[in-house]
């Protein structure tokens, strides 16, 4: 690769083949980063944020698999926030959102651009009935993606909804109240999401909801995995992604945005791989 | 056997009392004379009627038309002749081998519950209850009046046998007037004067001049399948091969109706006499076997064979109109994306229902109201319309959190201005310093709604509040301003 990318530089001085080059090329090594995880563009939903979607080896959230958040109340908005998105890529589809708790509140979820009407909520009593709800909703290919709060999983189980995600194309978003000690390690992607204070505005009222996203794992990704992230961070400068960011929801868009720089307060110290850059 | 009736009456007599002299509708006095020696026990005419019910139940191993004889005769008609069972065999009787095998059948299964039985078969529910009362003996406990022959079958049978009263039959016997032929040959005039309609309305009836409705117990459903084995089964796995013997039948019918089950009852006839009932639900009409007897799987888990059974039932309870599915050609698709969506939707709508409850599978609808723990509604999904509405409230709205405790939780809070927002409240004895604040929003309570309790009858100020950590929650004061009295705030929230 290094051989051909010399080539084109000595070809010359014209621009617009020169980029179509390098972008065949940006897509090729992406290709070959996806695997098999390779998904269709319409299963894969942008987050809202180049950057966001570029720290992902699917140029986006993909809609196929397994995805695990933990958090509070802005956890759940996080993910109301991703049904909505791929609500709006898969028309007439329907979320099944599965909990213990009778606590969810579908006015608040349709500030996130949620569709409430296309809500089924069904309450199990324990997590068993949960997971099973859940298995049965991700073989249902109509739906457009099922949610999940559970407090505890066996890694059988979550491998299980991850196949079962992966083959009928139905996205899985595990909820985890709080910080939880055993992570879905099946899982593609794992974040984890806290409140944070929203940037000072004008007038009254409150900023949109304001949120660190961490991203804590991401299966072909290095997130996580400082000697693969070391490793590619020498290929160049996309490579080295943070894993922190802080975000702001986006009404007009339907998605995040970055919040960084907005106010003066401290910022958590970045890893070191990042700050060598 | 005693009731109260201007004394103590008996009201019915077991086979040996009677055998002693003891005959129902004399005083108890009477009867001890007789026999001092009599068991005596209290009448319960509710009980027995329950018991019917039930008999009756059982009884739709015969034919799904089936209702208790609401006449209970106290009195000159006597207790043991006073009650019964209506059943329509209309179509019916060929399943059994013809009309009289079948009430053979039905005598004898019966009488190996121990319940003497008499039965009339006629064209008329009249003429039928005559037959079975008065033309029935120990030897021949049932009679059949074929087609044609109701005249001459009840012109021998007492006047008693056309469901008249005791002074009615009375005055008839002074006339004269002992057997139905003697009424039959009567001019209609006299009758209707002398005892008004109900000599002739009953003498109609038994002859099928006029007409005579009886509800069924439970409407007979349109579309049941029926499967009676050899010998009494009892493995689970019997009973699932034979749930899918009689769904293949079922669903053929409805298929050829163009229909599609909504509820289907399972009815398992045990040996001893006793029936099971199982019955699912569906929120799209549906007649694919497969998906069914999916539906059946959790509920089979605790159905008890007994000593085994007999007879399985399959009734379709309530049906829509399913139109015929379109078949495309290959490569073309005739069915919108949509609907498929939509099929598979309801479908897995319809497990979830099964195994949680349909109470704990719901979809929520938007109600009109300003409190915001009355705001949504949640309907069973299996049942709820699938239809567009409302969420985004009034224009300019403050916003709703994501979580709603469903019953709010008190907390101390600290505020500077008695009718301000709190600058640090404490929850679950951990203490949140409130970095921001937003209020209030005034929500009266709605005193033109008096069902249900609300929360409470005061006026409610919310307040968003966002601690140090930048998580928000939705809190609100309970009541106006009093400066006699610390005003009460309450956790209602959280948002994202």
């Amino acid at each position: 690769m290094q051989s051909q990318a010399v080539r084109v530089h000595q070809e010359g001085p014209r621009q617009a083949p020169n980029s179509t080059v390098l972008d065949d090329l940006k897509t090729q090594i992406r290709t070959i980063e996806r695997g098999r995880a390779a998904v269709a563009a319409e299963h894969v939903l942008s987050l809202g944020d180049e950057t966001l979607d570029r720290a992902l080896p699917w140029n986006g959230l993909p809609g196929h698999g397994l995805h695990e958040i933990s958090g509070d109340a802005a956890a759940i908005g996080f993910a109301a926030g991703l049904m909505a998105g791929f609500g709006r890529i898969r028309a007439n589809g329907t979320v099944l959102w599965c909990q213990r708790e009778r606590v969810l509140y579908p006015q608040g979820l349709a500030a996130f651009g949620f569709d409430p009407d296309r809500m089924i909520l069904a309450h199990g009593v324990n997590d068993t009935e949960i997971l099973w709800a859940l298995e049965e909703g991700l073989r249902t290919p109509g739906l457009i993606g099922v949610v999940g709060r559970i407090s505890k999983i066996p890694p059988i189980s979550a491998r299980r909804l991850q196949l079962a995600a992966e083959e009928s194309g139905v996205m899985c978003l595990l909820l985890r109240p709080g910080a939880p000690h055993a992570p879905a390690g099946a899982a593609l992607t794992r974040w984890r999401v806290t409140a944070m204070p929203g940037a000072p505005i004008d007038g009254p009222g409150f900023s949109p909801p304001s949120w660190n996203l961490e991203l804590q794992r991401c299966r072909l990704g290095e997130a996580g995995n400082d000697n693969r992230r070391a490793a590619s961070a020498t290929l160049g400068k996309t490579r080295a992604w943070p894993r922190n960011w802080e975000v702001e929801w986006c009404d007009e868009t339907g998605g995040l945005a970055l919040a960084a720089g907005l106010r003066d307060r401290p910022v958590e110290p970045r890893p070191l791989a990042d700050r060598i850059h | 056997m005693t009731q109260v009736h201007g004394g103590t009456r008996i009201a019915a007599a077991n086979p040996a009392a009677e055998a002693a002299g003891i005959v129902p509708g004399q005083p108890l006095a009477d009867a001890r004379a007789l026999y001092p020696g009599l068991a005596v026990h209290p009448a319960a005419p509710a009980e027995d009627l329950r018991a019917l019910d039930l008999l009756a139940g059982a009884c739709t191993r015969f034919t799904p038309w089936t209702a208790v004889d609401p006449v209970w005769g106290g009195g000159a008609m006597g207790g043991s002749l006073g009650a019964g069972l209506w059943l329509d065999i209309t179509g019916c009787a060929h399943l059994f081998g013809g009309e009289a095998a079948l009430l053979e059948r039905l005598i004898g299964w019966l009488g190996r519950q121990n319940i003497s039985a008499r039965a009339g078969l006629a064209d008329t529910p009249g003429a039928a209850w005559a037959l079975a009362r008065h033309a029935t003996n120990d030897s021949a406990p049932f009679i059949i009046a074929e087609p044609g022959t109701l005249r001459r079958h009840l012109a021998g049978l007492p006047v008693a046998a056309l469901r008249l009263e005791a002074a009615v039959i009375e005055g008839l016997d002074r006339l004269g007037l002992r057997r139905i032929g003697d009424l039959l040959e009567m001019p209609r005039g006299p009758l209707a004067k002398r005892f008004g309609g109900v000599v002739l309305k009953r003498l109609d009836q038994a002859l099928g001049q006029a007409d005579e409705p009886i509800s069924p117990r439970r409407p007979p459903p349109r579309h049941v399948a029926r499967l009676a084995f050899a010998e009494p089964i009892g493995r689970a796995e019997d009973i699932a091969a034979g749930l899918d013997r009689l769904l293949d039948r079922l669903c053929r019918g409805l298929e050829a109706a163009g229909e599609g089950a909504r509820q289907l009852d399972f009815i398992l006839y045990r040996a001893d006499g006793t029936t099971e009932r199982r019955t699912v639900g569906t929120s799209r009409p549906s007649r694919d076997p497969r998906h069914l007897a999916r539906l059946f799987r959790d509920k089979l888990d605790g159905a008890d064979p007994g000593f085994g059974i007999e007879i399985m039932a399959l009734a379709a309870a309530r049906t829509n109109n399913l139109d015929e599915k379109q078949t495309g050609l290959p490569g073309w698709t005739l069915e919108p994306a949509k609907d498929v969506n939509q099929a598979d939707t309801a479908r897995l709508v319809d497990r979830l229902s099964g195994k949680l409850g349909a109470r704990n599978v719901t979809r929520v609808r938007p109600v009109e109201s300003h409190l915001p723990e009355r705001a949504g509604r949640a309907q069973s999904a299996i049942s709820a319309s699938n239809t567009a509405s409302d969420w985004k409230g009034p224009e300019r709205r403050p916003p709703r959190p994501v979580e709603l405790l469903p019953q709010p939780l008190p907390i101390d809070v600290m505020a500077p201005v008695p009718d301000g927002p709190p600058v640090m409240f404490r929850w679950r004895r951990r203490q949140y310093q409130v970095a921001r604040a937003e209020g209030p929003e005034r929500i009266a309570p709605e005193w033109w709604r008096t069902e249900g309790a609300p929360l409470s009858r005061d006026v409610r100020d919310y307040y968003r509040l966002e601690d140090e950590g930048g998580k928000r929650y939705w809190v609100y004061r309970e009541g106006l301003y009093r400066p006699d009295r610390p005003p009460a705030w309450y956790l209602h929230g959280f948002f994202a």
